[in-house]
């Protein structure tokens, strides 16, 4: 591990490529925020002219390991891999920034990021999907869309209900999926919750997992065991369109430009099967950003939680962008995109229909 | 009024940074020199980072620190690497690349107006989807400014051996002065900010020049035999392609180590021709004719081309160091340079690259692999440079670029011209604020630097226990000892 820390930052070129996607450093404006700052830091760390000090530690926590500095390094650098071998080494040492451990203790203590009892988790779902059932498909709804963003998961249900495609959900008793823990390097803990969903996966039989976080897609793809398949809405979706079971017809006039986030575009793959959805939908005028797919600009979602001020600045860089392009409507696939830009978008006060895809599509479904 | 107080008035406290972090990042570039030499050079630490958002900004800074007696160090993006953005007198680090607007796109005229701090991808992103292009860039454009481009002299890369060098493509700058007045020059007096390194003026909008987008084709040939190969690029040279560049048989050894599978040819030669369908087509036939090698097929020279911004760094790792010192020659003693290089050479672990240049010349850029880790090995490496030099020197030629590093190579490349350099310099800086120990000015006394390289030959291991040992010195008495044998410190 810290010999790969040191081989990167001894091959890095100091060349900067990786400054022109990065996120943080396009905000901040100062070499400190950006992967060559900090590759440069970790060098006279192994010099031994530098040590992990709170502000070098900080400075870490501070990329949102978006990993689109990865996509332009000349020297094969992933810079967001090292992050976190950074930050699991530096929970190892008990350097943690404070401002992380509300967010620790919640996820580790209630199951969620926001402190909610676990009692609510399954409020918003119909009578019906109360108590999970053995299923070939379960829905894994995941906190931001249990608590925060419900009318993303309602709208979901909502479709499969309606397209009567069997699925189960866990409801309360689902837990976070490990991602936020799993970010700032507390791998152990993230584990044991992989463990607790595992078991209830197994226990109701499912083969594939149903995610509409981008989050909940990249830990359960990345750091699960692969035992069981998983699959983002939009690629159902997309699935079940070409299938013949999902079809829209009401019209929406509009210019919408499909938001790339990092987990579910660059850690996943997954570019084409949101823009399918949209496309389908009649009227959509289907708009791109000017750096799109593998190149598309992190909205700096993952910051959110830990540097709220600097998430929300990066997002609105993003929506300004949107708006320059004349789009009407940011579709994102993950809602803590899709919040982070609102609040991006709040920031600098412009008018933006923000929405998640699965938000979109209940009005515009074709009825049996 | 503290400086801090005094430039967040200016610039307001989010464009202005004295981080302890920001500092350090901001005290290197691309050379991987030791921080023993760079101390021993007197070097002193940054103050504060200021990142201006306007000329006003820029001209308002640079009036103060005039005022103040300040030295001012402009940083582009630090994608040089011979040492020019080093604020080795300390003071203020004035970071351009917040200057990074699209004024003004003139289809019609064929003209954009920029901020000097634009990064070239973003610019030829920009012209791209549109229909045009820039003429010239350099092979750093994923990072590089368009100001650091100007600045640095912007004679080598590509286009310009279709279009002349960067000079030939600037209509008008925006200039601000050592006393804070701004300017705009015409076509012909930007060529004094061309190649001026940062000590003549802070460059901050450019109006280039662009070109509606012509159709390209990549061609890559191999030469078995090196004056075949030599000859094939003084070929080359006399029809101005868009672009052309060559890698010697070690450079292909390394790539092919690294997942490539070219031919190991002597010499691996890459043409881009840009123009209609029709102008392509004679000239590639002109070119083929010409050929006494190996032609390939057009999808590894389409590769070679996209990879074109990688390529050189991709080897990076099997350093993991690189040294290297640019030299640019006249294009017809390009055989004997190489042969001399790679005798000069044997004993190391090198690649040599090649770049067409303007008027009539070639880059040439022998990469030579070391381990900054190990001292004694990287001084060795280090003394190299002079050597390269000298054989530039002997065949008419010279080192690209000056800098910090090329400082004691002033007589040789100027002689009796270095005085009207200086006075030009005196003219436009009489304080001398503006990246002061740079370009004109022989930080390190000739006698010492001309004998430190030496030794780093001969007794590695000495220079670096004699660098330890004035480490330990403070910097004062350092800069002091520097003044006394005659260097020229503010
Ligand atoms: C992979 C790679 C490829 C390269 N390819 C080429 C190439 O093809 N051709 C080539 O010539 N070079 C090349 N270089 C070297 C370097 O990238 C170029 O010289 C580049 O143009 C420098 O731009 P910059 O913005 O990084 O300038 P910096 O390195 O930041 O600055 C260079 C010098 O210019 C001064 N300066 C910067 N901006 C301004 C300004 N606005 N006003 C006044 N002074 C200023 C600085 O003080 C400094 O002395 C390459 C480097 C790399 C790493
Ligand atoms: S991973 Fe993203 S945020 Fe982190 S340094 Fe790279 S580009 Fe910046
Ligand atoms: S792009 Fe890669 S090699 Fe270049 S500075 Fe960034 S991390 Fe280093």
């Amino acid at each position: 591990m810290r010999e790969h820390l040191v081989e990167d930052a001894y091959t890095c070129a100091s060349c900067g490529f990786c400054r022109f996607g990065c996120p943080v450093y396009r905000e901040i404006g100062f070499e400190g925020a950006s992967a060559r700052g900090r590759m440069y830091l970790l060098k006279r760390v192994f010099e031994g002219k530098l040590g992990y000090t709170e502000r070098v530690v900080d400075s870490f926590y501070m990329c949102a390991q978006c990993q689109n500095c990865k996509q332009l390094c000349p020297t094969g650098i992933d810079f967001g891999e090292d992050v976190a071998i950074l930050k699991e080494m530096f929970v190892r040492e008990g350097k943690l920034p404070s401002y992380l451990f509300p967010l620790r203790d919640n996820v580790i203590e209630k199951g969620n990021p926001f402190g909610k009892d676990a009692e609510e988790r399954g409020e918003w779902l119909p009578g019906k999907y109360q108590t999970p059932e053995p299923s070939e498909y379960l829905y894994f709804a995941g906190c931001s869309a249990s608590y925060a963003s419900t009318r993303i998961a309602k709208s979901i249900v909502k479709i499969l209900d309606q397209i009567e495609f069997d699925f189960t959900v866990l409801g309360k008793e689902e837990s976070c999926c490990g991602s936020p823990l799993e970010r700032m390097g507390e791998i152990t803990k993230a584990g044991e919750l992989m463990e607790k969903n595992m078991e209830k996966f197994k226990e109701l039989g499912v083969e594939t997992v149903i995610v509409s976080c981008a989050g909940c897609l990249k830990t359960f793809t990345h750091s699960y065991p692969k035992d069981f398949k998983v699959l983002h809405v939009t690629q159902l979706f997309d699935q079940l369109m070409r299938e013949g079971r999902l079809e829209f017809q009401k019209e929406l006039d509009k210019k919408v430009v499909y938001f790339d986030g990092c987990d579910i575009g660059r850690h996943c793959g997954i570019y084409e099967e949101p823009r399918n959805i949209l496309r389908s939908i009649p009227g959509v005028k289907l708009i791109e950003y000017e750096y799109s797919r593998e190149d598309a600009l992190c909205c700096g979602g993952p910051l959110a939680s830990s540097q709220p001020d600097l998430a929300h600045k990066i997002a609105s860089s993003r929506v300004r962008e949107a708006k320059e392009l004349g789009a009407e409507i940011i579709a994102t696939a993950c809602p803590t995109c899709m919040v982070n830009l609102k609040e991006g978008a709040k920031l600098i006060q412009i008018e933006m229909e923000i929405q998640d895809i699965p938000m979109l599509l209940p009005k515009f479904l074709k009825k049996g | 009024m503290s400086l801090y107080e005094a430039l967040c008035q200016i610039v307001g406290e989010d464009s202005i940074s004295r981080d302890e972090l920001d500092l350090l990042c901001y005290s290197h570039d691309l050379a991987p020199l030791p921080q023993e030499l760079l101390k021993s050079f007197g070097m002193l630490n940054p103050e504060v980072v200021v990142r201006p958002r306007s000329t006003e900004e820029v001209s308002r800074v640079v009036e103060y620190a005039n005022r103040e007696n300040l030295p001012i160090t402009p940083w582009g993006a630090a994608t040089w690497s011979l040492g020019g953005v080093l604020p080795i007198e300390g003071g203020i680090v004035l970071d351009l690349s917040g200057l990074n607007e699209i004024y003004e796109f003139s289809p019609g005229n064929e003209y954009v107006r920029v901020g000097a701090g634009l990064v070239w991808k973003r610019l030829m992103d920009f012209l791209g989807t549109r229909g045009f292009e820039v003429g010239v860039h350099p092979t750093s454009a994923p990072s590089a400014t368009v100001g650091g481009f100007i600045a640095t002299g912007g004679g080598s890369g590509v286009g310009v051996t279709q279009y002349g060098s960067l000079g030939d493509q600037l209509l008008s700058l925006k200039v601000v002065l050592a006393d804070g007045r701004i300017i705009d020059t015409d076509p012909w007096d930007s060529w004094f900010f061309v190649g001026s390194e940062g000590t003549l003026g802070i460059i901050c909008e450019v109006v280039l020049k662009i070109y509606p987008k012509g159709e390209m084709k990549h061609l890559m040939y191999g030469f078995d035999a090196l004056d075949h190969g030599v000859g094939f690029l003084q070929f080359l040279n006399g029809i101005r392609p868009h672009f052309y560049s060559f890698l010697d048989e070690e450079f292909i050894r390394f790539l092919n180590q690294k997942e490539k599978d070219l031919p190991g040819k002597e010499l691996t030669v890459a043409v881009t021709l840009s123009g209609t369908p029709e102008e392509i087509a004679v000239y590639e036939k002109k070119i083929d004719e010409a050929c006494q090698g190996e032609k390939y097929l057009e999808p590894l020279a389409v590769e070679e081309w996209e990879e074109r911004f990688k390529i050189v760094l991709s080897l990076k790792s099997l350093g993991p160091t690189f040294f290297s010192q640019e030299i640019r020659i006249p294009i017809r003693f390009l055989g004997k340079v190489l042969v001399e290089l790679k005798e000069l050479l044997k004993n190391e672990r090198y690649l040599i690259e090649g770049v067409g240049g303007d008027f009539g010349s070639i880059h040439i850029l022998p990469l030579i692999m070391t381990d900054e880790r190990k001292k004694s090995e990287f001084f060795r490496t280090f003394s190299l440079a002079s050597s390269i030099a000298e054989i530039g020197y002997k065949y008419h030629g010279s080192i690209y670029g000056i800098g910090l590093y090329n400082t004691s190579h002033l007589p040789r490349i100027h002689g009796h011209s270095l005085n009207v350099m200086r006075d030009i310099k005196h003219a436009f800086d009489p304080k001398r604020i503006l990246n002061p120990s740079k370009t004109t000015q022989m930080r390190i006394p000739a006698f010492l630097f001309n004998a430190v390289p030496r030794m780093m030959g001969s007794a590695p291991g000495l220079v670096s226990t004699f660098l330890k040992a004035v480490n330990l010195l403070p910097g004062r008495l350092i800069r002091a000892g520097l003044r006394l044998m005659g260097g020229k410190l503010r």
